[in-house]
C-alpha cells in the first residue's frame, strides 16, 4: 500500500506532461472528461449502473455502497490523434484523477467517498505566419490548463438493493490562452500575451441504484447545473520588464450533467452495460455572453464484462481476470462552423488481480471523428487508459 | 513483481509525454476576435503630429580630446590650462633659464589651415574649473591684459608649436607649489584673436598631451623640469542657431535637438515590436570641420522644457540606401515608444552630437516642417491585443 501511495504521488509528476490536445479545446471550459475509469471504458464508458467493490463510478456516488474496504483508485491515459488535414500527429497524456472510498457503517453500507478529477482540459498549440511589411513572423496560439474538481460525499443503502449517494463539488482551475509572435529579424522584440480565467465554484452530484430486480441494476446520477465564479486576466509581457495585468470578473455556467445507466448480468460470468448521458451548454453563458459555437452534448455507450474463467478450479490469477468490449458515441458540445461533430469508439480492455483485493485495469480504444470537409479534416484517436484500484481492509472490524 | 509493473508504466508515460511541435492545423478555428498579427505605425503615412526644435545647452569641455583656439567663420574658442604638478620642489631656487610650453596639433581646423596663426598666452588670475568652465564664467575672470608669451606660426595636421612663458610667471607657479598653494596656481589662457582661423591642439585627454619645459641653473648645473598633471578645457562661442529651420546639433557650443512624435494612433498598452527612427540630413547647413561622423546620438527625453541627456543613448548609422539619411533603432527607442504607450509620459527624444564635448561643428536635419521625403520619421512595429 505504502509503495503504491508513493507511485500515485510521483505520478502527479506526470500532471506536468499534460498537454497536445486540438484546437477545439479552445472553447468552451475545454475538452469535456467523460469521467471513465478503465474498466469504464472498456465496457463503452458505462459509468453510473456498473458497480463493483473494486472499480469506482467518477459519475454515480451510490455505486459506492459495493465498497467493502477502504478503496483508492486511481488512473492516468495516453492518447494518440492522428489528424488528416496535416502531417502532424498529437500525443499526450493524462491523470485521470483520485478516488477514495472508505466504509463507515455496514448496516446501512455507509461509505465515505472524495475524489479529485479532472473535469475539463485545455490543450492545443497551433501557428500561422504572417508578414508585416515585409518583416516576416510567426504566431504561435497556445492553450493549457483545466477545470477540475474535488468532491466530498456520502453513500447509503437505506432500503434493500436501493442506493443512495450525495457528494460535494468543489470546482476549480484555471485555463490559460497565450498568444506568442516571434520574428525571424531577431532586432524585433517578441511579443507574449496571456489571458488567464481562473474558475471556482461548487456543485453537487447525487446518485440512485438499484439492483432489486434480479441480475438487473438501474442507475442514474444528476450533477445540476451550477455557475462557477470565474475573473479573466491578460497578461501583457514588455521589453521595459513591466507587465500590464487587467482583468475583469464574471461567472461561467455548468450546466446539469445527466447519466442514465443499466446492466443485466447474463450469465455468471457475462455482464450486458448500456448507457446514455447529456449536457446542454447551448444556452451556458461565459462571462455574460453565449458562446455560439457550444451546443448540447450526449453520449451513448454499450459494452460487455466477461469473465470466462470464473470459479474454476485450477485458475486462480485468471479466475478473477475479466475481458471487456464496448462501442460509444459521443456528440461534443463544441459544434464549429455550425455543425456538431460525432465521435465513435470501438473499446477494449482487461481487469486483473495484482495481489490481495487489488486490481488494475487497462482499456483500449479507436475512435475516429469528422470528415475530410471538415476545418480539421478527419482524426483517428487512439487511446489507452490505465487505472489501478488498491484496498485496505482498515477501519473494518473483522468477525470471528 | 506486478508491484513494479505499475511505476514502470508511470514511468514510460513521463518519456512518452511529449510535446509535438505545433503547425497549422486549426489556426481557423481561433476565433477572429482572438486573432493577433503584428501592426505598422509610421509617423509619415499615418500623418502623425511631429514637432521638432533645437535647443541651447551649457556644455563643458573637460573631457575633450582637442582643445581648440582662434576665431573664424563666426566661431571664437579659447582654452585653458594648468599644471598641478611640476616635477620639483624648487621654489625660489635656481634661475630659471627658459619656461616652454609645447601644444600638438589636432587634425582639425576652421579656415585656410595654411595660414600663419598668432597664439597668445596670458595669466589667469582667478579661479576656474574645467568641470563648470562656460563661456559667461570665462568671460568673468581675472586675466591678465598682457600677454606671457606668443609665437606666431602656420601649422600642419601632425606639427607642434613651443610657446615660450614669461619666467616670472613659471616662478610664481613654482613658488606657490613649494608652499603647498597649488589650487592658487590658475594656469594660463590660451587665445589666437585676429580671425586667422581656429586650430585644434590635443588636449590632456589626447594622445600627446601639452608639455611644460622649464630648464633651471642651479649650483650643479643646469636642470629641466617638467610639468606633471594638467588641467585644461576650451570653450567655445558662434552664432545662434536655435531660431533656424531644422534641428540643429551642434558641438561645443552646444545645441541639441528635440523631436516629439505623436503616437496616439498606436492602441493604448500594446505590445511594441520593434522602433526605427530616420532622419535626412541637410547638407548644405552642415559641417566636418572636425571628426565630421555621420551620426547623432538620440535619447529618450523625460522632461519636455529641456534637452537633458538621461540614460542610453543609440547611435545612429547611415541608410544604406541613402547617405544623408540616418537610422537608429534599439532597445532604448523600443523601451521610449513602450513607455509611451503605457501612458507614462511621452517627452519625446533628444539628439545630440557625437562630438559634443569637443567638435566646433554643426548637423542639421530636416524638422517636422519639410516635406514627408525628408522630415523626421518614427515607424513603429507593435502586436495587436486579443
Amino acid at each position: 500500500m505504502k509503495r503504491t501511495l508513493i507511485v500515485f504521488l510521483f505520478s502527479f509528476s506526470v500532471v506536468s506532461a499534460q498537454n497536445g490536445g486540438t484546437i477545439e479545446s479552445r472553447y468552451g471550459i475545454g475538452e469535456l472528461d467523460l469521467m471513465s475509469t478503465a474498466r469504464q471504458r472498456a465496457l463503452g464508458t458505462v459509468t453510473s449502473a456498473v458497480p463493483t467493490a473494486s472499480d469506482l463510478s467518477l459519475t454515480n456516488p451510490a455505486s459506492w455502497t459495493s465498497v467493502s474496504e477502504l478503496r483508492l483508485q486511481g488512473g492516468f491515459s495516453l492518447e494518440h490523434i492522428a489528424v488528416s488535414r496535416s502531417d502532424a500527429s498529437i500525443t499526450n497524456s493524462a491523470i485521470k484523477g483520485f478516488q477514495f472510498v472508505m466504509p463507515i457503517e455496514e448496516s446501512w453500507r455507509l461509505r465515505l467517498g472524495t475524489a479529485l478529477l479532472p473535469v475539463s482540459r485545455s490543450s492545443y498549440k497551433t501557428l500561422t505566419e504572417g508578414s508585416v511589411e515585409g518583416e516576416q513572423y510567426t504566431g504561435t496560439y497556445q492553450g493549457s490548463g483545466g477545470v477540475s474538481l474535488f468532491r466530498a460525499g456520502l453513500a447509503i443503502e437505506p432500503l434493500p438493493h436501493v442506493k443512495v449517494g450525495a457528494a460535494y463539488q468543489y470546482f476549480f482551475g484555471t485555463i490559460e490562452q497565450d498568444w506568442e509572435l516571434q520574428f525571424e529579424n531577431g532586432l524585433y522584440f517578441p511579443s507574449r500575451q496571456t489571458r488567464a480565467t481562473r474558475h471556482s465554484g461548487s456543485g453537487l452530484v447525487l446518485g440512485l441504484l438499484y439492483d432489486g430486480i434480479r441480475d438487473f441494476a438501474l442507475g442514474v446520477s444528476i450533477q445540476p447545473a451550477a455557475e462557477l465564479s470565474a475573473s479573466r486576466n491578460l497578461l501583457l509581457q514588455y521589453s521595459t520588464e513591466d507587465s500590464i495585468l487587467s482583468g475583469t470578473s464574471g461567472t461561467q455556467d455548468m450546466p446539469m450533467l445527466l447519466h442514465v445507466g443499466a446492466s443485466w448480468q447474463m450469465t455468471e460470468k457475462l455482464l450486458l452495460a448500456a448507457e446514455y448521458s447529456m449536457q446542454d451548454w447551448t444556452d451556458a453563458t461565459v462571462f455574460d455572453r453565449k458562446q455560439n459555437v457550444l451546443g448540447s452534448s450526449y453520449k451513448v455507450g454499450v459494452g460487455a464484462e466477461w469473465y470466462p474463467y470464473k470459479d474454476e478450479l485450477g485458475y486462480r490469477t485468471l479466475g478473477r481476470t475479466a475481458f471487456r468490449l464496448g462501442f460509444y458515441m459521443n456528440q461534443p458540445y463544441l459544434s464549429v462552423s455550425d455543425e456538431a461533430t460525432s465521435e465513435y469508439f470501438i473499446t477494449t480492455g482487461i481487469g486483473f488481480p495484482i495481489f490481495a483485493s487489488n486490481r488494475g485495469d487497462i482499456a483500449l480504444e479507436y475512435g475516429w471523428r469528422g470528415a475530410e470537409s471538415d476545418l480539421l479534416g478527419s482524426q483517428s484517436i487512439i487511446r489507452a487508459t490505465f487505472s489501478i484500484s488498491v484496498g485496505e481492509s482498515w477501519f473494518v472490524r473483522k468477525r470471528d | 513483481m506486478r508491484i513494479f509493473i505499475f511505476p514502470l508504466i508511470v514511468l514510460s508515460i513521463l518519456l512518452t509525454a511529449c510535446q509535438n511541435e505545433p503547425d497549422p492545423t486549426g489556426i481557423g478555428l481561433i476565433p477572429e476576435g482572438d486573432l493577433v498579427d503584428a501592426r505598422r505605425f509610421d509617423s509619415v503615412r499615418d500623418s502623425g503630429t511631429v514637432r521638432s526644435s533645437t535647443a541651447f545647452v551649457e556644455v563643458t569641455g573637460e573631457t575633450s580630446p582637442a582643445l581648440s583656439v582662434g576665431e573664424a567663420e563666426g566661431y571664437r574658442a579659447r582654452s585653458l590650462i594648468r599644471w598641478f604638478t611640476i616635477a620639483d620642489t624648487i621654489g625660489q631656487g635656481g634661475r630659471i633659464v627658459s619656461a616652454t610650453m609645447r601644444l600638438h596639433t589636432a587634425p582639425y581646423h576652421i579656415g585656410d589651415a595654411s595660414t600663419p596663426l598668432t597664439i597668445e598666452v596670458r595669466e589667469v588670475k582667478s579661479f576656474w574649473s574645467s568641470f563648470t568652465l562656460t563661456s559667461d564664467s570665462l568671460d568673468a575672470l581675472d586675466i591678465a591684459t598682457e600677454p606671457s608669451g606668443s609665437v606666431t606660426a602656420a601649422l600642419g595636421d601632425d606639427d607642434s608649436i613651443d610657446i615660450a612663458i614669461d619666467t616670472a610667471l613659471v616662478r610664481s607657479w613654482l613658488v606657490k607649489l613649494d608652499s603647498g598653494l597649488f589650487y592658487e596656481n590658475y594656469g594660463v589662457l590660451i587665445e589666437a584673436p585676429g580671425g586667422g582661423g581656429i586650430r585644434a591642439f590635443q588636449s590632456a585627454e589626447g594622445s600627446q598631451p601639452p608639455e611644460l619645459t622649464i630648464v633651471i641653473e642651479t649650483a650643479s648645473g643646469l636642470d629641466t623640469i617638467r610639468g606633471g598633471t594638467i588641467e585644461d578645457t576650451y570653450v567655445a562661442t558662434g552664432p545662434d542657431v536655435t531660431g533656424e529651420s531644422g534641428i540643429t546639433v551642434h558641438g561645443a557650443l552646444a545645441t541639441r535637438g528635440k523631436l516629439f512624435f505623436d503616437i496616439s494612433g498606436i492602441p493604448p498598452a500594446s505590445i511594441i515590436n520593434h522602433v526605427s527612427l530616420s532622419v535626412t540630413i541637410d547638407r548644405s547647413r552642415t559641417t566636418d570641420h572636425y571628426s565630421g561622423r555621420d551620426s547623432v546620438l538620440v535619447y529618450q527625453n523625460f522632461d519636455s522644457t529641456t534637452a537633458e541627456t538621461l540614460g542610453t543613448a543609440v547611435l545612429t548609422r547611415v541608410d544604406g540606401d541613402n547617405p544623408d539619411r540616418l537610422l537608429a533603432e534599439g532597445t532604448m527607442l523600443l523601451r521610449a515608444v513602450q513607455t509611451w504607450v503605457n501612458g507614462k509620459g511621452n517627452h519625446g527624444l533628444v539628439l545630440s552630437h557625437v562630438g559634443e564635448a569637443s567638435d566646433i561643428d554643426r548637423m542639421t536635419f530636416f524638422g517636422a516642417e519639410a516635406d514627408s521625403t525628408r522630415r523626421p520619421r518614427l515607424v513603429v512595429t507593435y502586436t495587436s491585443k486579443p
